[in-house]
């Protein structure tokens, strides 16, 4: 009766996966070669006319039209997608423009321990606790409303509209 | 990577009731919260907890039950095995997210709201490849560990990496009281927060700023491929006794 072979090499069994050291070589030279070319940043494609912090107050004041304040962070997902989203899309960028004084406001805390002073006044004033926070503030600077977090198009397309 | 690993990876959970139940849950959820205008990326959270019930089981459990023993005794490479099951897991919730595109697609067109393809397909991306990096890291943290425990490691990392450089940051600011000399400390050797930073970035990444980021979509497959070639260099070299936890 023939036997049946049942042995195996067991170095063959330990052996690592020649394919995976290959594609892990590779992917580390093309992960340094390309962090060397950064990817250019789309903020050519906001299309929302984004005022200084330090100039938001008097230009809404001499235009009496309210600040639209986005609280953002560097990190934060959400902020991309309402960016990507509404900031992006001319329709929504040119009621944004038409009817307010956009103000961008870049929390650092994360990534230098400390925000930029005039940062902080804002933040502190509107209890901004989480990114993305849009508050809508009239030119004397009094809150008039206020979204945490990206509510989606519709709601957007209402807190951009609603009379005020 | 065998391919018979893979197909029954992916066999198993189709026969599994909860991954049934889970993909009609998602469909359900997805449609409603197309239909009532919620953001692209919202449905894609329910994603990470799917990764993370899924990803767990990779190894540890069939370790502790000594399933591992009985397939090791056959003539399969244990890189073989161990690549295998990680593409056979990420392909499964891979599927996932190709139903939350499909069920996003269809309940936008069901209530005509705007679809930015765009965003869509940059949103599915950033979920695969996140997929890919967790269960990487899962089978990483099971090729050393038993049961569950792989789970706990990458949780528990997560919070220590994050809630750490949150506390180093606000000692950073110290400039009097018990914290001013480490926080002189930190402001001299930027490096240190620096580097701390990275390690946490690489090992479980914010969103990329922008979508189709080359820079991150690279930093994600090279960590995720890394992390499984590690795996495979610390399970061919395991110990794995006869008999069950």
């Amino acid at each position: 009766m023939a036997r049946t072979n049942l042995t195996f090499d067991p170095k063959k069994q330990r052996a690592l996966p020649v394919w995976l050291l290959i594609l892990a070589v590779l992917l580390i030279v093309a992960r340094i070669v390309s962090n060397r070319y950064p990817v250019k940043a789309e903020n050519d494609a906001d299309l929302v006319h984004w005022t200084e912090i330090s100039q938001a107050s008097a230009l809404a004041k001499r235009t009496h039209r309210p600040v639209f304040y986005e609280f953002s962070a560097a990190w934060c997902a959400p902020c991309r997608m309402l960016e990507h989203e509404v900031f992006m899309d001319p329709e929504f960028a040119t009621r944004i423009n038409a009817r307010f004084i956009a103000v961008k406001v870049i929390d650092t805390q994360r990534e230098e321990g400390r925000n930029a002073p005039e940062v902080q006044v804002l933040m502190d004033r509107y209890g901004v606790r989480g990114f993305p926070t849009i508050v809508i503030a009239s030119p004397e600077g009094n809150a008039l409303d206020r979204v945490v977090g990206y509510p989606g198009l519709d709601k957007m397309a209402v807190l951009i509209d609603r009379p005020r | 990577m065998s391919l018979v690993v893979v197909v029954e990876t992916i066999r198993r959970h189709f026969a599994h009731l909860g991954y049934i139940a889970a993909l009609l849950v998602l469909i359900v959820i997805v449609v409603l919260m197309t239909a009532i205008g919620a953001p692209t990326q919202a449905p894609y959270a329910l994603i990470g907890l799917f990764t993370l019930i899924a990803g767990c089981q990779l190894i540890g459990p069939e370790f502790s039950s000594g399933t591992l023993q009985l397939i090791l005794s056959k003539p399969i490479g244990r890189s073989s095995y161990l690549t295998g099951r990680v593409a056979g897991v990420v392909l499964s919730i891979w599927i996932a997210i190709a139903v939350i595109f499909s069920s996003d697609v269809i309940g936008r067109l069901i209530a005509g709201n705007p679809i930015i393809w765009r965003t869509l397909f940059a949103t599915a991306l950033v979920s695969a490849l996140k997929v890919l990096l967790t269960c990487a890291l899962l089978a990483l943290f099971g090729s050393f560990t038993r049961s569950y425990v792989n789970i706990g490691i990458y949780l528990g990392g997560q919070i220590l990496l994050s809630g750490v450089y949150g506390v180093l940051a606000m000692m950073r600011s110290a400039v009097s009281g018990e914290m001013a000399a480490v926080g002189r400390f930190l402001r001299a050797h930027p490096g240190f927060m620096t580097g701390w930073l990275a390690v946490e970035r690489n090992l479980f990444p914010d969103d990329p700023s922008m979508p189709f980021d080359r820079n991150w979509i690279l930093m994600m497959t090279c960590n995720a491929v890394v992390a499984v070639l590690l795996a495979c260099v610390i399970f061919s070299r395991r110990e794995v006794p006869y008999g069950a936890d």
